[in-house]
């Protein structure tokens, strides 16, 4: 829905304001092998994703924890 | 001096407050294919209206002025001010036909509760409530939660530069993202997919296996992926969370709470790589210390109730309960009622502290926020080390919130002041419910809820509560989403207005 809405696919949507309108789809740069300054800035997306996933996990349990010795020691 | 807008002004609000309720018709296209595919026509027909009215309302704002007119900061703010009111206005006119709400103003209540994804509901016999009305109430929330101005941007109605930026800051968001705000718009957008999509996955998978069909996992999980993420707090069942039963269901609807009450800039860092700022960042530090500080007093608290029958209830529960609302999400799983009948005590006030604290600034969650509390914190350290060192001494303290930073007065008064004006409110509504014959406790519980964009309810909130409080609750929703700036922005131009036509006659 996304891709829709922007017109172009989503990992391409990196792409700084100066890349000219008439290469929206990134043709033109792909020929020519040419790379932006932004692009790729976000390759590490989903590893990011996975250590936030993490983190909420590591925060729930040690507040888990906590709450549990505190409710032992009442 | 106070600066009275021009009727040019007045024009130009009006045309981008046109272009907002515009983008709202479009999406009401969304629930409107929902009931055509799930064949309830009544609904279709409730859809058709609402699109067709509110269309012809975002028209008639929009040829105000003409296209492209320039917009700055104080309109701007403006702007922002009324998409909510304007948003509430038209997206109740659907869900006040479909015949489940009292009146007009309990669809708008219900509307103002969505789009600033408190989650306080006066819906009537939800459980029956179409699917398309279900999945509109929950869009309001992804609507609302990812900014009415930022949702309308990123469908790029055309208007970019410093008047984008104007309505973005007046939003309350002041973290530049990206280096222009379209970008920043869309990233918000591609971290909402990504959320969105991994919670309706693993949400439909949980309720699947708790024998649920399909259809109905899939929209239940959507629901409920975009309640939490959102901080919203509606829910497709009158049960809310505890409708389910389920600890998978819990810990994954806990995750997406987390992950949505995280700054979108925090988001951005950890996305690029630079993962250290998770452990460095004042909001992160503040959010972690808050948790475990209340989590012990949780504990301490539900330990003394006969509630929860084991710990591991009350671990499971208390935790739930004290990230719904520190998240400033608002899913419970228990009777609301509980609240002063089980709770009580020191795990109620824990309650009431976490939602009145809220989550971090530029995400989705509401109250005073943890960059504020931090800097307070961080303020009154600092005020201390300056008041007993020799007074030559020239005292510093830094914070680290993407750079390094140092404290000084004008970030620190700034803090107090938003610190303030929120207790301010909340005590004001708590007053109000307390005038209208609600218990104190009970009164400012639900004031906060609201004014925090939380959506716990005691009960207080319910379809036959007297108008005066429905009105009160919703202006507090909408002066805590805008966190004040812009509501006193449209206070002090309608006054300057008044008191220069006054001084003409």
């Amino acid at each position: 829905m996304f891709a829709v809405i922007y017109g172009y696919p989503l990992p391409r949507m990196w792409h700084n304001a100066s890349v000219p309108a008439s290469d929206r789809w990134g043709v033109m740069r792909r020929r020519h092998g040419v790379k932006t300054r932004s692009s790729g800035a976000f390759r590490q997306w989903p590893v990011g994703l996975l250590v936030e996933v993490a983190a909420f996990l590591v925060l729930m349990g040690a507040a888990s924890l906590i709450a549990l010795l505190a409710a032992g020691m009442a | 001096m106070w600066v009275t807008p021009e009727k040019q002004n007045i024009r130009a609000i009006l045309h981008y407050t046109g272009m907002l309720v515009l983008a709202l018709a479009a999406t009401m296209v969304i629930p409107l294919v929902v009931a055509l595919v799930s064949q309830e026509w009544d609904p279709a027909l409730d859809y058709v209206v609402g699109v067709g009215v509110t269309a012809l309302v975002g028209v008639l704002l929009v040829r105000m002025a003409p296209r492209g007119t320039p917009i700055n900061r104080r309109d701007g703010l403006l702007v922002t001010a009324l998409a909510w009111l304007a948003a509430s206005l038209v997206g109740a006119i659907p869900l006040v036909l479909s015949g489940h709400f009292g009146s007009y103003l309990d669809a708008c209540f219900e509307a103002m509760s969505g789009f600033t994804t408190s989650g306080l509901v006066l819906v009537q016999d939800l459980d029956h409530l179409s699917n398309a009305h279900n999945v509109w109430r929950h869009l309001t929330h992804l609507i609302g939660g990812q900014g009415i101005v930022v949702a309308a941007l990123s469908v790029a109605l055309g208007m970019r530069g410093g008047g984008a930026m104007s309505l973005y800051l007046a939003e309350g968001r002041d973290e530049r993202i990206m280096p222009n705000v379209v970008h920043t718009a869309r990233f918000i957008w591609v971290v909402t997919a990504a959320y969105v999509g991994l919670g309706v996955v693993l949400l439909t998978i949980v309720d699947l296996s708790l024998g649920m069909g399909l259809g109905r996992s899939l929209l239940h999980a959507f629901c409920n992926t975009t309640a939490c993420w959102d901080t919203g707090g509606f829910g497709p069942q009158s049960q809310n969370s505890l409708y389910y039963h389920s600890a998978w269901f819990e810990t994954i609807t806990v995750m997406l709470m987390l992950a949505g009450t995280m700054n979108f800039n925090l988001h951005a860092h950890i996305w690029r790589g630079e993962r250290v700022e998770l452990l460095r960042n004042i909001e992160a530090r503040t959010v972690t210390i808050n948790t475990f500080i209340l989590s012990v007093l949780m504990g301490l608290g539900l330990a003394g109730t006969t509630l929860y029958a084991s710990s591991g209830e009350i671990i499971r529960k208390g935790i739930y309960h004290l990230i719904s609302a520190s998240s400033g999400t608002g899913q419970q799983t228990l009777y609301a009622s509980q609240w002063t009948g089980g709770y009580g005590g020191l795990a109620l006030v824990v309650i009431i502290l976490a939602m009145a604290f809220g989550g971090m600034a530029s995400s989705t969650a509401g109250g005073i926020k943890a960059f504020r509390i931090g800097v307070i914190a961080k303020g009154l350290l600092w005020r201390t080390r300056a008041a007993i060192a020799p007074q030559s001494a020239v005292i510093t303290e830094t914070y680290h919130h993407f750079s390094k930073q140092t404290i000084n007065y004008e970030l620190f008064s700034n803090a107090l002041l938003v610190a303030v004006l929120y207790v301010f409110t909340y005590a004001a509504g708590a007053v109000a419910g307390i005038v209208y014959g609600y218990p104190p406790a009970e009164a400012l519980f639900e004031s906060i809820s609201a004014a925090a964009n939380v959506g716990l309810s005691t009960g207080i909130t319910a379809p036959g509560m007297p108008t005066g409080l429905k009105l009160i609750y919703m202006f507090e929703m909408w002066a805590g989403r805008l966190e004040f700036l812009a509501l006193f922005a449209i206070i002090a131009s309608i006054v300057a207005a008044l008191v220069e036509r006054r001084s003409h006659s």
